[in-house]
């Protein structure tokens, strides 16, 4: 009875103890009151003045203060320059009196000169500490990734966000390939695929086919995200020009949604708008060797039909639609040539030609892996594109107008 | 006398056997079998099967007991004793293990500064309200929470989807199947754990000949549908992150759960799951706590209060002795291979042989 | 160490284990087994004003000196006058066998006489003259006979049977009970009319005697349950049950627990629809709420409504309760984790909008939380009581002290207000206000775990409090019960979602008990 009596004592002291630890255990430990943060956006690499020095630029959006709402914030750029990226934090706080908060990064912008010497000894801290995610995009910047983060664009935007904002609507328009961190530690893994990742560019007025009023200075107030380099044991050896990696885009079964033009035959090109796109690929073997073989899937809508044709019957439009298919079918070839052109060209698979060997024929990849520069180099790949225009829009030929250019009647 | 019935075996088994292997599967097996280390884990779980079958059968034939009691019964008393205390030490040392490996998932992956003596405290008394709610309620508790748990680890590998690298699983057996048997080789102490867990909840089950029969079922059932659930969430690692990364990552599931986004409203979902991940967790660690209250009661006769004031102090020690995470990973490897492994194998055939070989004679 | 011992004791051992509370005995409770004399009766009662002693006597053949005991206000005067007094005093009178009768077998020939009356009865101990006095009938003595006659004439001023305010449905019957006992066992019996349904009477309370009345349906009730209920209450001490609610305490099995395991209403179609599922209600005299066990948590999600519309629109209802009561638990304590510990989770803009919003405000999140918590709390508390027409006051009040002037005074962010609002609304949706309190009481320790550790905080606070839920049980039953212990049908007939009544064709096996005598606190 005593006993019981003492076990009941202690177990209620416990509870007691318990409830009362709660309250001295609060205010400690690692926590952060949302608004001590700074929270950075986008984080900038680049090869600092000292040898072994890495330049960090941390995009930092703030809300304006008193702001009743999150839309208002202010740009907030610092750039450190360190041996070692977690002393980059550090040194931030030394002269920001807010922690900065890196867990809302999404973008990390790869100055053109770190990526020519080597990334992976710099990302290492990107894929290691817990608040970064692996879902942050990697880009290249021509020229140094500061000057891409510190652009003041027309519309105030942070540079950062803006470039995200693309990239997350990628699907949409696919002009530029996209790479996340951890998509590029795992082809870094890989053997027989080299990673790539997009390129960004300060673009001045009227550079690029893109002209805006620019402000007095001239300086460049946009950003252009276009074509690509391709990263080999993680240094940037070249790069891709727009047409490559829209080649890159059609065989990796990245394209969701995007514009394509035709060369013009008999007087009439097309322009094609890609509903749905897929890739496949397959390796034979024949007595001069493997051979290597994309097929090609497209599905496209017809956006514009250039030039002046005559009024067609359903019928005629029938047989148009067939040639403007093989059209069609050329002009994505010819991006898709481009692409493994470059892909033999440097010694440097960034298709992944030697990987999807692998996957389909590990025996034969088995024979080639040592020698597979070379090999690649010989090896025949063939392409096959398969268009279908799924519709012409809600009309069919071209305006007519009644009197053709010699004042004659149409017939 | 409390009981559990034929669902709560289930579900506690599951629970048991699950416990967070989810967390080093992908690890264990992508560093032996590459790619194709999703193949290894159904096999090696599977491998539990006749073991906790011989000990069903051993139930039949003498109810109400656990193994200790029966190997007094069968080999003597003081075989009984002698594996009654081997089992009593890798238990509570192995809960110890589990309980700081729950630890060194929070401080790794979200909450790095919290002290872990404040996980450990707060967390052993979640285990101990468990452990003294009985095993009827523990049966409950796993009613509730393996569910949860194998909901959100489903969860985790559709949401993951998006994040799949086309083709990483190709090709299948590059290398023939001798890595993949290193593979199943390296994880077939995990189901020996539930083997272990059996042979002390075997007093507790139901005695009826069509609940033995049904519970029959049921351990294919556990060991099945946990082999699943991992080979699931292996695969998906494989998937998304390809089979070297896999191998380089502690914990892939929590990284897993970092990738995840859900149309701009939810960017990571890992700190959200870690509190079931705990669930899972708080299952394993009570098992073993509840093993070595069993252990201790049957071999020394002691009452319940005692025997937890001869576990608590051990059990909570061993947590200290690993400060470090990188020793943690080599000891839970080494209990898991050299303690928990043979134990299971020798113990329960031995057992099952002799009593064979008697009835026979 | 013994000192300190003995204060841990004293705080923390039950208070009713230490002191029994005894009722004042008067020298008329040692008599109360002695034959009745007419004397002591009005020695003892003439003390109370409201007894009334009517002298009279009968002429038969010899004079017969009676007195009519009875309490003013606790008997029906008309029935008194016309039927009683009337029926001795003038028509007896006409009668010529009456002139007859002798005293010695007065009391019979009368019980046999007085037609005009149902409920008579005779009597010879004091003890049971003064109980029956005490409880409105009125005892006739005839001269200084042993014996008397109890002539049932009740009648009080009583509320009459009105919608229970605390309960308002849409659909459904709207009667509720009131404060008299028989009344609320009348309108039980009307929905069952089967004489499987049982109402059991005890007397409660060793000053008051209250009637309490059990009530079952024989063969559906679990016998176990019955037997519980039963040795329960009979084992209750108490002075006096003034409400029949306060039995609920004395009788449930985890006083320790904040979370109900009885269930009251005063909506006699709830009870009529328990005890068909076999449950057991307790009725007590003078109080319009009824008791009802065993329960288990997803009762307390349920209202008698689910039973009236149709099952797919209920369903939804269900799921929406069901989320709002998370909503309720978990809400303030997950803006707390998150905000502090685990802004990683925040999308970006919602990050920076958050943090906008708390720019300039002094206290932590924890501290906020706690404030407006507790201010919640208080307005609740301060308006549940006012007269309605100050009631409106404590709303203005309320929306502009918290939500207004405190964020434009900057001592709390918007999205806070916006939180403690959510989390207010959504435990109104809680339909048992018990347990509504109950959640209400398990956000503080949620908060303070959120605060202190984050998410592993709110971890331990969910697994304490799933552990407690799984331990407690109601009369034996898990007080999760179709949950786990898994009961599939229960669970698919009427836990989340309710099926439609074409499909509950058996009875739903919520009543499993295992073991009875377990818990029992507070009993004697």
């Amino acid at each position: 009875m005593e006993a019981k009596k003492i076990k009941v004592i202690l177990k209620r002291g416990l509870i007691l103890f318990l409830i009362f630890s709660l309250f001295f255990l609060e205010g400690c430990w690692g926590k952060k009151e949302v608004d001590q943060l700074a929270f950075v956006i986008g984080i900038g690499l680049d090869q600092g003045k000292k040898p072994g020095d890495i330049i960090f630029t941390f995009q930092i959006a703030q809300p304006k203060k008193g702001g009743q709402s999150g839309s208002e914030i202010n740009n907030w750029i610092l750039s450190t320059e360190v041996t070692h990226a977690p002393l980059s934090e550090e040194k931030v706080f030394e002269i920001l009196n807010r922690y900065p908060f890196v867990g809302t990064t999404k973008i990390l912008v790869i100055g053109e000169e770190l990526a020519k010497s080597g990334i992976n000894s710099v990302i290492d801290s990107f894929q290691r500490y817990y608040q970064f995610r692996r879902t942050m995009y990697m880009i290249v910047a021509k020229g140094k990734a500061k000057d891409i983060l510190n652009t003041k664009l027309r519309n105030d935007q942070l540079p950062a966000l803006s470039l995200l904002g693309r990239i997350e609507e990628n699907k949409a328009v696919s002009s530029f390939p996209v790479t996340r961190i951890g998509h590029y530690l795992t082809l870094l893994s890989r053997e027989g695929q080299a990673p790539i990742i997009p390129v960004v560019d300060r673009l001045q007025p009227g550079e690029g086919g893109i002209d805006y009023k620019g402000s007095e200075g001239g300086e460049a107030e946009e950003l252009l995200l276009e074509g690509a380099g391709v990263f080999r044991v993680g240094k940037l050896v070249s790069y891709l020009t727009d047409q490559e990696s829209k080649g890159y885009l059609w065989l990796e079964n990245e394209v969701g949604t995007r514009f394509i033009s035709t060369e013009e035959m008999n007087g009439i090109s097309v322009t094609a708008k890609v509903i749905r796109s897929k890739s496949n690929y397959s390796v034979t073997q024949d007595e001069k060797g493997p051979r290597f073989n994309y097929q090609l899937k497209v599905i496209v809508a017809m956006t514009e039909v250039m030039g002046s044709q005559p009024p067609m019957s359903p019928e005629k439009w029938a047989a148009f639609t067939g040639d403007a298919e093989k059209l069609v079918a050329q002009a994505i070839e010819k991006e898709c040539q481009a692409a493994i052109n470059k892909d033999k060209e440097i010694p440097n698979d960034f298709l992944g030609i030697g990987r999807h060997i692998e996957q389909k024929n590990p025996s034969l990849w088995k024979e080639v892996r040592n020698n597979w520069e070379k090999t690649l180099q010989d090896l025949p790949v063939d392409l096959d594109v398969e268009v279908t225009i799924e519709h012409s829009g809600v009309d069919r030929n071209t305006p007519v107008s009644p009197v053709n250019p010699e004042g004659t009647r149409q017939e | 006398m409390e009981r559990i019935s034929t669902h709560q075996f289930l579900m506690l088994g599951a629970g048991v056997t699950l416990g967070t292997t989810f967390f080093p599967v992908g690890m264990t097996v992508a560093s032996s079998a590459g790619r194709d280390g999703w193949m290894a884990v159904i096999p090696a779980f599977l491998f539990g099967i006749p073991f906790s079958l011989m000990l069903l059968s051993l139930a039949e034939k003498y109810p109400q007991k656990n193994l200790i009691q029966i190997t007094e019964q069968v080999l003597g008393k003081w075989m009984g004793k002698i594996f009654g205390i081997l089992a009593i030490l890798i238990s509570i040392y192995f809960g110890g293990l589990l309980a700081r490996q729950g630890v060194d998932m929070f401080s790794r992956s979200i909450l790095p500064l919290i002290p872990f003596w404040a996980f450990l405290l707060s967390g052993f008394v979640l285990v101990l309200m468990l452990v003294n709610a009985g095993i009827e309620v523990m049966a409950r508790f796993c009613e509730i929470v393996f569910p949860i748990v194998a909901v959100a680890l489903i969860g985790t590998a559709l949401l993951s989807i998006p994040r799949f690298e086309q083709g990483e699983l190709l090709p299948f057996l590059e290398n023939g199947f001798k890595p993949v048997l290193f593979g199943v080789i390296e994880i077939i102490p995990w189901p020996m754990e539930f083997v272990l867990f059996l042979g002390g909840l075997l007093k507790f089950l139901p005695q009826g000949q069509q609940e033995i029969r049904q519970m029959r079922a049921k351990v294919w059932h556990v060991l099945l549908f946990v082999g699943l659930l991992n080979m699931l969430i292996t695969l998906v690692e494989i998937w998304v992150f390809g089979p070297t990364e896999a191998t380089r990552l502690t914990y892939g599931l929590l990284t897993l759960g970092k990738m995840i986004e859900i149309s701009q409203t939810v960017s990571g979902i890992e700190s959200i799951f870690t509190v079931i991940w705990m669930g899972a967790s708080l299952i394993k660690v009570s098992a073993f706590y509840f093993l070595g209250l069993w252990g201790v009661q049957t071999v020394f006769g002691l009452k319940r209060g005692v025997a937890h004031m001869f576990i608590i102090p051990i059990m909570s020690v061993i947590p200290w002795t690993l400060t470090r995470g990188a020793d943690l990973q080599i000891a839970i490897t080494q209990a898991d291979r050299y303690l928990i492994l043979p134990l299971a194998l020798v113990w329960v055939i031995l057992l099952w042989g002799v009593s064979w070989w008697r009835q026979r004679k | 160490m013994k000192s300190w011992l003995k204060m841990m004791k004293d705080l923390t051992i039950r208070p009713h284990t230490r002191k029994i509370r005894k009722p004042p005995t008067l020298p008329i409770d040692q008599e109360r087994n002695k034959p009745l004399s007419s004397q002591r009766i009005r020695e003892e009662l003439e003390k109370s004003s409201d007894i009334i002693f009517r002298e009279f006597s009968l002429r038969a053949k010899e004079e017969i000196p009676c007195m009519l005991v009875v309490v003013d206000g606790l008997i029906d005067k008309s029935i008194l006058d016309n039927f009683i007094l009337r029926v001795l005093m003038v028509d007896l009178q006409a009668d010529p066998d009456f002139k007859k009768l002798t005293q010695k077998n007065i009391v019979d020939d009368v019980l046999k006489l007085l037609a005009p009356a149902s409920e008579i009865k005779k009597i010879d101990k004091m003890g049971e003259a003064i109980d029956y006095i005490l409880s409105g009938d009125a005892v006739l003595f005839f001269g200084n006979l042993s014996e008397a006659l109890v002539i049932g004439a009740r009648g009080w001023a009583s509320r009459a049977i009105s919608e229970p305010q605390t309960e308002s449905t849409i659909r459904g019957p709207k009667e509720g009970f009131t404060e008299t006992l028989r009344t609320n066992t009348s309108l039980l019996r009307r929905k069952i009319k089967h004489p499987s349904l049982r109402l059991v009477s005890l007397k409660l309370g060793d000053l008051t005697h209250t009637d309490v009345v059990v009530c079952y349906i024989e063969k559906v009730a679990s016998p176990d349950v019955l037997s519980e209920v039963l040795r329960r209450l009979s084992r209750i001490k108490m002075d006096g049950v003034v409400a029949g609610d306060s039995i609920e305490e004395m009788i449930e099995d985890s006083p320790y627990s904040p979370f109900p395991t009885v269930f009251h209403t005063e909506r006699p179609d709830v009870i009529a629809a328990n005890l068909l599922e076999g449950r057991v209600g307790i009725m007590a005299d003078g109080t319009p709420t009824v008791l009802l066990v065993p329960v288990t948590l997803a009762k307390f999600m349920q209202v008698n409504e689910d039973y009236y519309a149709r099952a797919l629109i209920m369903i939804l209802i269900r799921f929406v309760r069901y989320l709002g009561a998370m909503i309720a638990v978990l809400a303030p304590s997950i803006y707390i984790a998150v905000t502090t510990f685990h802004q990683e989770i925040l999308p970006t803009s919602l990050a920076l909008s958050i943090a906008a919003g708390r720019e300039g405000v002094p206290f932590p999140a924890l501290i906020e939380a706690l404030l407006m918590t507790l201010t919640l709390e208080i307005l609740q508390e301060a308006g549940l009581r006012l007269p309605k027409p100050i009631g409106q006051t404590i709303g203005i009040v309320g929306a502009l002290v918290i939500g207004d002037a405190a964020v434009k005074a900057s001592l709390v962010s918007p999205l806070m207000v916006i939180v403690i609002g959510i989390t207010a609304i959504a435990s109104y949706i809680i339909p048992s206000y018990d347990l509504g309190i109950a959640v209400r009481l398990t956000r503080f320790p949620l908060m303070l775990l959120a605060g202190s550790m984050g998410f592993y905080g709110v971890g331990i606070g969910l697994y304490a409090g799933l552990i407690h839920l799984l331990s407690i049980r109601s009369f034996g039953v898990p007080y999760l019960s179709p949950i786990a212990p898994l009961r599939i049908r229960a669970l698919l007939q009427d836990t989340f979602v309710r099926a439609p009544w074409w499909a509950m064709k058996r009875r739903p096996e919520l009543i499993d008990v295992e073991d009875p005598n377990s818990g029992s606190r507070g009993t004697k």
